[in-house]
């Protein structure tokens, strides 16, 4: 049985990398179509991965048809039972039209991933973003476990990727704010650039009540080795990223590991 | 000032109302819709020109309309849309960003090529056929749930976080 599973939608495109970054990771980890649902019933996972890409080519909005699908009903179980379940990019929006994050009432459609939007700027975007855990953060999340107070440089490509919440929704969403964007040196992101897409709150992570589901729309796994960091990139990952040889740049890991390294933490993974 | 409002559809079946359909299907609705079609709405307030200003500068855009692969009309509810037929009776719903940056974009594109344009707001119509013998205000609320996507079990085009639903009267 494999403890991981990531499930690939029709569209989605990052599957492998993801699969790889848990093995990595030392979790042992299997890919799941969308319509593997026996199968997927049949062994259940200890974790749950919706990878990024464009799960039926993001018709009608991007993540909700996926989020009908019936393999979502498998994981709304097992994140009910407090399994870890990611969501990145897609899967980050799948998670949300799906009613499992931010989940103050399970099941129900209660905050967006909408259209970038900011200061005039709109649009597809792809680069790279800084991301710390809001400060004095409390949450119980096992994707987070392993992350210090150190910013980490992290991709991002999306055009749907705008944190959304009601006005009255607002506070309840900062106590479930899993990973905010800031700038290099942990200062917080008020605007562009740094908080790319407009996002209230700055969110570019945000899990349940519970912590066990991370909606999150930077990409980990694009950066789990230190030469997919781009050697200009500010901040000590940078400076790593510029002083080391070729053979530690192959060797090292990169900042999106973390995200990895705290599933494998929370599964007792010997790394 | 003068509104001028545009329906532009695929010529071929629409994927994205296939697939909605299909979703809905999968609902298990007790009244489902028969037929799903679906539109890009634009709205062009100028702030001169007629109804022929609009269509030259409709025809200067195949972002708006690609005459390769769309179809497209001046929309009035009244009338009746290109692929609307008479075996069914048809309600409609317009689904639209609160923020409305596509349009924003697309009217500062617009002024910029020297039209007369104050405004631009953009949407999908929805257009549902069900079955005649429905009554009018059934058919009106059944479209309008499946409209607003409250749940993961229920409705579909929208979600009421960040877009808005008008029926298309």
């Amino acid at each position: 049985m494999p403890r991981a599973a990531v499930i690939r939608f029709p569209g989605s495109n990052c599957e492998f990398e993801t699969a790889a970054a848990l093995r990595n990771s030392g979790i042992d980890t299997r890919i799941y179509n969308w319509n593997e649902t026996e199968s997927l019933l049949n062994h259940r996972a200890e974790a749950y991965i919706l990878p990024g890409g464009f799960s039926f080519q993001d018709r009608v909005r991007a993540g909700v048809i996926a989020a009908r699908e019936r393999i979502m009903d498998i994981v709304f179980e097992e994140a009910s039972l407090g399994k870890p379940v990611l969501g990145i990019c897609n899967g980050a929006q799948i998670l949300l039209e799906s009613g499992l994050v931010p989940g103050w009432k399970p099941g129900a459609v209660q905050a967006a991933l909408a259209s970038n939007l900011v200061a005039g700027r709109s649009g597809y975007l792809s680069g790279w973003i800084f991301l710390k855990k809001p400060a004095g953060s409390t949450l119980n999340c096992p994707w987070l476990s392993a992350m210090d107070d150190t910013p980490i440089p992290v991709p991002i490509a999306h055009a749907e990727g705008r944190f959304i919440f009601r006005r009255d929704d607002r506070e309840k969403a900062v106590d479930q704010l899993g990973l905010v964007y800031c700038k290099s040196d942990g200062d917080d992101a008020s605007a562009w650039p740094e908080n790319p897409n407009g996002s209230m709150l700055s969110a570019a992570g945000l899990t349940n009540s519970r912590g066990n589901v991370l909606a999150m729309m930077p990409h980990p796994e694009r950066a789990m080795s230190l030469w997919q960091v781009p050697p200009g990139i500010s901040g000590p990952w940078g400076e790593a990223r510029r002083n080391s040889s070729l053979r530690e740049l192959e060797e090292n890991p990169g900042p999106g590991s973390v995200i990895f390294k705290g599933l494998a933490r929370h599964l007792g993974v010997e790394q | 000032m003068s509104t001028y409002r545009i329906a532009v559809k695929l010529k071929s079946p629409d994927p994205q109302a296939v697939t909605s359909l299909n979703t809905i299907y999968g609902m298990g609705l007790q009244l489902p819709p028969t037929k799903l079609l679906r539109y890009d709405i634009w709205e062009f307030e100028f702030l001169s020109g007629d109804r022929s200003a609009a269509s030259e500068m409709v025809g200067h855009f195949t972002d708006i309309v690609n005459p390769n692969k769309h179809v497209w009309t001046f929309a009035d509810p009244s009338e009746k849309l290109p692929g609307e037929t008479e075996d069914l009776k048809w309600t409609g719903v317009v689904v639209s960003d609160i923020e409305d940056a596509e349009g924003a974009n697309w009217a500062g594109i617009l002024k910029r090529r020297g039209f007369p344009v104050a405004s631009v707001h953009t949407g999908v119509l929805w257009m549902f056929g069900y079955l005649k013998e429905l009554d009018d205000s059934l058919v009106g609320k059944l479209a309008l749930d499946l409209s607003v996507s409250c749940s993961r079990t229920g409705g579909l085009l929208s979600n009421p976080v960040f877009q808005e639903v008008h029926p298309w009267i």
